[in-house]
């Protein structure tokens, strides 16, 4: 058989799209034709293969590349240092900036083009979601329009889409906060695109396992979210990333919750607090122990719910949020029934469901609500709970409660009427204002 | 010291990298990754530990874990490209004119006896998309896919076509046998 007369070159081209279509079809004609080079070449390209050593032909050639890439970081990180500096003192004026003022200063400063600026940008974001998701959105938003603008000479065009994919990352979680589903998915898809054409960087990978996993366990998929967030943890174990890997045990443990796997949720609880670093995060190690106490108290260890919530009560007052200081009142209800003191759990339930209504979470007015249904209804109090009923309707219509999540609420003042509820039907209620936080419309069916 | 403890509190990224330079080869050789190109699939991963150098715990397993997902890019990237290559100009050299050339017939020869070998859903898809011109979501429609597995399902298909034309070899200039036994390995 005759030697190639193509080269490398050529093929090369031939696999970048840019040759013309009369030399496309040279090739194409080789590589059916029984060209024993080219059907070599291509078919490396098919099943590349790896070695078993790490040496012999081409190890020499390599390892040159690889000394002459070392050589150049010092001037890389030099030129990283000072953008790092530069970055972070613009940051601090952005920060005191209405977000009118912040949206102007993204759209017309060039100043901003910077991976260290777009990482701020992106981490106040995630702070914010626990209290603000919209104001995470809207932060996430003006990273992407940093991320779309980065130069690819100064920053490779690798290590853009891994800051795109971020970009999109977060606008999926704060979607998904928003109740916004359909949009988060999409976003999600985005950032997974843009992962493709990145740098390779497990973090990012890890960070994306995790939101798809968050986002699953909203949509009620939970397999496939216990599968995403363990292959998350399995990535953050392996870099040494003990705090990041203790964030997926708390997530997880979520999930097995929702699943009613609450012995193992307990364990994964436990190994998350062991991991999870209170320095470098004090409102996660907060949740954590927080989910652990209740945890306890609903397995019935109120001994050891107690003595967790007395070390951890300064901790909710340093973090001194509203909604944070709610879910305290709320723990404290929990362990007051537990312990049979019928009067201080209505109180902190009552508490609890003004201090919600407040704060417009409706969905937490309604968890809370059937809880105090079922305490008052324990009681005899029929009088109350229809009171109570009556006014949680009032609190749903006046905050543009989805229409199903209000139907329900009418099938429960229904059997009150009927004298009809029973433990197992505020349950189901329960488990449907749970998943319809995170699936507006979502339609109530009994026993579900 | 660990791999995991390498680089860990240390402010010199490059005393670390010096010493992660073997393993760094290693990599990329074990990859058979060319070596005009392990430069700038480095340079990108480097880039990358600088920027966020102090959101990485620990660099060195950060940095070795890059590499190596960089290297299985790099493949599935070139893969990618020449099925896109192989496909596009499938569809280019068999539309075309209602008299088919010379070459086109033989083309069409070698394509139906590559896409003959192949498994049942994959001729099917195949046979729609360059026997009978269609696109991906009208054959995603007619096969019962849903869009999303329907890219995946004709990539694998793509492969499998592509690893057949490499695998035959037949070419313009090989007689054409008659239609019974052209794809008869044995004829």
């Amino acid at each position: 058989m005759q030697s190639c007369e193509l080269t490398h070159q050529q093929r090369d081209r031939f696999l970048a799209g840019e040759l013309t279509s009369a030399d496309r079809r040279t090739v194409l004609e080789h590589l059916v034709g029984g060209c024993a080079d080219c059907r070599a070449h291509f078919a490396g390209h098919l099943s590349p293969g790896r070695r078993r050593a790490a040496s012999g032909a081409g190890y020499e050639e390599t390892s040159e590349r690889v000394s002459d890439s070392l050589a150049k970081l010092i001037e890389l990180r030099d030129r990283i240092e000072v953008e790092r500096r530069a970055a972070a003192d613009l940051f601090e004026r952005f920060r005191a900036y209405p977000p009118k003022r912040q949206w102007t200063l993204i759209r017309n400063s060039r100043r901003v083009d910077t991976a260290e600026f777009f990482r701020l940008v992106v981490e106040a974001g995630y702070q914010a979601i626990y209290d603000e998701p919209r104001r995470t959105l809207e932060l996430a938003e003006m990273a992407r329009t940093i991320a779309e603008r980065l130069d690819t000479a100064s920053y490779s065009a690798a290590l853009c889409a891994d800051l795109r994919s971020r970009a999109w990352r977060h606008i999926g979680n704060a979607r998904r906060a928003l109740a916004n589903l359909a949009g988060a998915a999409k976003a999600l898809e985005a950032a997974r695109g843009e992962l493709e054409l990145g740098t390779g960087d497990p973090l990012e990978e890890a960070e994306q396992l995790y939101f798809e996993s968050s986002l699953l366990r909203a949509e009620r998929r939970l397999d496939e979210a216990l599968r995403r967030v363990r292959r998350a943890r399995r990535l953050y174990s392996i870099l040494g990333e003990t705090h990041l890997a203790g964030h997926m045990d708390l997530a997880e443990a979520s999930i097995l919750q929702v699943m009613g796997r609450d012995a193992e949720a307990l364990e994964r609880l436990r190994r998350a607090i062991r991991k999870i670093d209170p320095e470098r995060d004090s409102r996660l190690a907060l949740a954590v122990r927080h989910n652990l106490a209740w945890a306890l108290q609903a397995a019935g260890q109120v001994e050891e719910a107690l003595a967790a919530l007395a070390e951890l009560r300064p901790r909710y007052f340093e973090l001194g949020d509203r909604l944070t200081l709610l879910r305290l009142r709320w723990l404290e209800a929990q362990i007051y029934r537990q312990q049979g003191r019928g009067d201080e759990a209505e109180t902190a339930l009552r508490e609890a469901m003004e201090g919600f209504a407040a704060a417009e979470t409706p969905y937490e007015v309604a968890d809370v609500a059937l809880e105090l249904a079922l305490l008052l209804g324990e009681r005899g109090e029929t009088a109350q709970v229809r009171a109570l009923a009556a006014e949680t309707l009032q609190i749903f219509r006046s905050l543009g409660v989805e229409r199903e999540a209000i139907a329900a609420w009418l099938l429960f003042q229904q059997a009150i009427e009927a004298e009809a509820v029973t433990a197992a039907l505020v349950e189901s209620l329960s488990r449907y204002y749970q998943a319809a936080k995170h699936q507006p419309g979502l339609r109530f069916e009994l026993g579900a | 010291m660990s791999i995991a403890e390498q680089g860990r509190g240390s402010g010199d990224v490059s005393a670390l990298l010096g010493r992660l330079e073997p393993e760094l080869s290693g990599v990329l050789v074990r990859f058979r990754i060319p070596a005009q190109d392990c430069e700038d699939l480095l340079q990108d991963c480097l880039l990358a530990l600088l920027v966020q150098r102090d959101q990485v715990a620990s660099p060195a397993p950060w940095l070795l874990a890059t590499v190596r997902n960089r290297c299985r890019m790099y493949w599935r990237a070139r893969r990618r490209r020449l099925l896109e290559a192989v496909d596009s100009h499938l569809l280019e050299e068999l539309a075309g004119s209602v008299e088919a050339t010379d070459r086109q017939t033989h083309l069409s020869h070698d394509l139906g006896c590559a896409i003959s070998a192949l498994p049942g859903h994959c001729r099917s898809i195949l046979r729609l998309r360059y026997g009978l011109d269609r696109d991906s979501p009208e054959i995603a429609e007619r096969l019962g896919y849903s869009p999303n597995s329907m890219r995946q399902v004709t990539s694998r298909c793509l492969v499998a076509l592509s690893r057949k034309l490499v695998d035959v070899g037949f070419g313009p200039s090989s007689p054409i046998p008659p239609l019974e036994d052209a794809c008869n390995p044995a004829s």
